[in-house]
């Protein structure tokens, strides 16, 4: 089964990780733009890290035989220091519609600010602009109310849910954003977030209709291969192919390619420009190391995967 | 003829004409315009609704490239490159000055795709003396197609860098497992610091027991201080094709009396080299 990780924040894993994912079956992911641990203090950094999740990111992936791609935004933590948010806003139309952009994200609510509701109101107008899907981050903190707000707020501003993805869904909100016609992702992430056992019983009780799993790896003790686990999880559950390959890969691929920036071909059946550009330049690969893939073609590992849990 | 129309032409032959009649209108109003937003804008349509295929160019394309623009070599360019550098060539024909500005903006927001059609248009821009620091810059990029961007098909380097940044450039190409042929000008800017650095790094890869690149002594004047003719006979009696020949090649330019010594004990070698059968452009083919 092939795999996609649709939330994975790449800049902050090691190779390692690129390493394990490729075995596992992930043939790409999407990284959203998000903050990066500690705040930004200009605009300077804000458009060197845009550029490097378009850039030297989809490379970096490429070595592995994975496809990259982004969300490009203004995330809702650093839209409260609205200097700098101000600034991000006039830079974003210089990237959003590059190369390998799936999405405006991830946007959406920390706190449900003033500032945040205003920087997420004009993202979601860039997004109807430029007609790009929509990711969605739902606050952490006060979670049901903000993710019910989060949906108000597209809707309000004419946005197709089916162009909008929520993320960072759990049992207390599924409901609500299936019913409201909107994708549901969910990300599997030890500790805080989703657990795969849970995961399992949602995708028991709500089908794959929608919903999207994911890993939302990042600086923090996160799991990369948190789609590959939860896949896998699922199966030896008794889920349907069918709908772990929906939740897992298929749903993901959907949402996105309404942006005309992925498609499966990308992994399937590279275009020779991309073999030269993303496949051969090993440079990180040194040593005389070729790059893992070179034909495209993904052998599923999945049963390779031990300790699946994640709670 | 100039290089702008040389290249829409080829973008006519391969474009719709609905699609080319859009390009040229948008580059023109992009132009006028001189709104930052509007530039990128385009820079994006270009990059969502131009296929990525390549240029097909014929023999006499690329004779007509380079009798514009000596060196100009479009090889491997595609259709993207091509409305790109266009829309860059204008932008600088219409306001030279201002284009130093311009061009820092667009490498530093390009993506991976962009960054290479962006220097691959360098020998086509102007004013071309304020762009250097850039392809410098560019030179140290690991991604390797990038650094191929400037120091491959591209007669930027060869004209406008001081030996240090030459130099610096045949490292890297080594480093990052670049190919030398490519490079324009690549004999005839060799120099002792060069072959240093080189013989150097020839060293520390052997004591590593580590293969070197065979290109690399191209740009080597061998001497007996350095112990680099010691490696080269080694070469020479190598199982290994390319290392036998790359080391000929080598000492055949070599005037010094041990050079000629050892070359005599391999007439097969030296004989080809002399007919044209062993070049070092036809190495590693």
């Amino acid at each position: 089964m092939m795999l996609i990780d649709p939330h994975a924040h790449m800049i902050s894993r090691t190779t390692d990780d690129y390493a394990a994912m490729a075995n596992a079956g992930i043939v790409a992911v999407i990284e959203p733009a998000f903050w990066i641990g500690q705040p930004r203090t200009h605009v300077g950094s804000y458009i060197d890290y845009l550029s490097h999740i378009l850039g030297f990111e989809r490379f970096r992936a490429g070595q592995f035989g994975i496809r990259h791609y982004c969300a490009i935004g203004l995330n809702s933590k650093e839209a409260n220091n609205q200097e700098l948010a101000e600034q991000v806003m006039e830079i974003l139309p210089r990237f959003a519609l590059k190369e390998g952009v799936v999405a405006i994200g991830e946007i959406g609510y920390d706190e449900q600010s003033k500032l945040e509701d205003k920087y997420f109101r004009l993202q979601l107008e860039l997004a109807k602009e430029l007609d790009l899907p929509v990711m969605i981050h739902t606050p952490h903190r006060d979670k049901k109310r903000g993710t019910s707000l989060s949906m108000d707020v597209c809707l309000e501003h004419n946005i197709d849910p089916k162009m909008v993805v929520i993320d960072h869904n759990n049992e207390e909100t599924v409901q609500e954003t299936l019913d409201r016609g909107f994708w549901a992702a969910f990300s599997i992430y030890p500790g805080t977030k989703m657990g795969n056992v849970r995961m399992v019983e949602i995708l028991k009780k709500y089908g794959s209709n929608r919903i999207i799993v994911d890993s939302a790896c990042d600086w923090g003790k996160s799991e990369p291969l948190a789609v590959a686990k939860t896949a896998k999880l699922a199966l030896q559950s008794g889920i349907a192919y069918e709908d772990v390959n929906k939740v897992c890969y298929q749903n993901a691929l959907t949402v996105y390619s309404q942006s005309g920036q992925i498609h499966e071909r990308d992994w399937l059946d590279p275009m020779p420009i991309d073999q030269r550009l993303l496949f051969e330049g090993n440079s990180i690969l040194r040593g005389g190391v070729e790059p893992v893939v070179t034909d495209g073609r993904h052998k599923n590992k999945l049963e390779d995967l031990d300790n699946l849990k994640i709670s | 003829m100039q290089a702008k129309n040389l290249i829409s032409h080829w973008l006519q032959r391969q474009l719709t004409q609905d699609m080319f009649d859009f390009l040229m209108k948008q580059i023109d109003l992009v132009v006028s315009s001189n709104k930052p937003q509007s530039l990128y804008l385009l820079l994006g349509k270009i990059s969502r609704n131009l296929t990525k295929t390549d240029l097909t160019l014929s023999k006499k394309d690329f004779a007509a490239a380079n009798q514009i623009r000596t060196g100009w070599t479009p090889i491997n360019w595609t259709i993207l490159d091509a409305a790109r550098i266009l829309l860059l060539v204008e932008l600088s024909s219409d306001n030279p000055s201002k284009f130093k500005t311009n061009f820092a903006q667009l490498i530093n927001t390009a993506d991976l795709n962009e960054t290479v059609s962006f220097y691959r248009g360098l020998p086509l821009y102007f004013d071309q003396r304020d762009l250097i620091s850039h392809a410098k810059h560019g030179i140290r990029s690991n991604v390797r197609v990038i650094f191929e961007a400037i120091a491959h098909y591209n007669p930027f380097p060869y004209e406008y860098f001081d030996t240090s940044s030459w130099n610096q450039m045949i490292l890297k190409a080594i480093f990052v497992d670049s190919r030398l042929a490519p490079i324009i000008g690549i004999d005839n800017r060799c120099n002792e610091e060069l072959s240093h650095m080189l013989i150097d790094y020839a060293n520390e890869r052997r004591s590593a027991h580590r293969n070197i690149a065979p290109e690399l002594w191209r740009c080597v004047t061998p001497n007996d201080k350095n112990g680099s003719i010691d490696i080269l006979q080694q070469m020479l009696a190598s199982k290994n094709k390319i290392e036998s020949q790359a080391a000929a090649l080598t000492l055949c330019h070599n005037q010094s009396n041990r050079a000629q010594e050892i070359l005599s004990q391999y007439p097969d070698l030296t004989q080809k080299i002399h007919a044209g059968e062993i070049t070092w452009q036809n190495l590693l083919v």
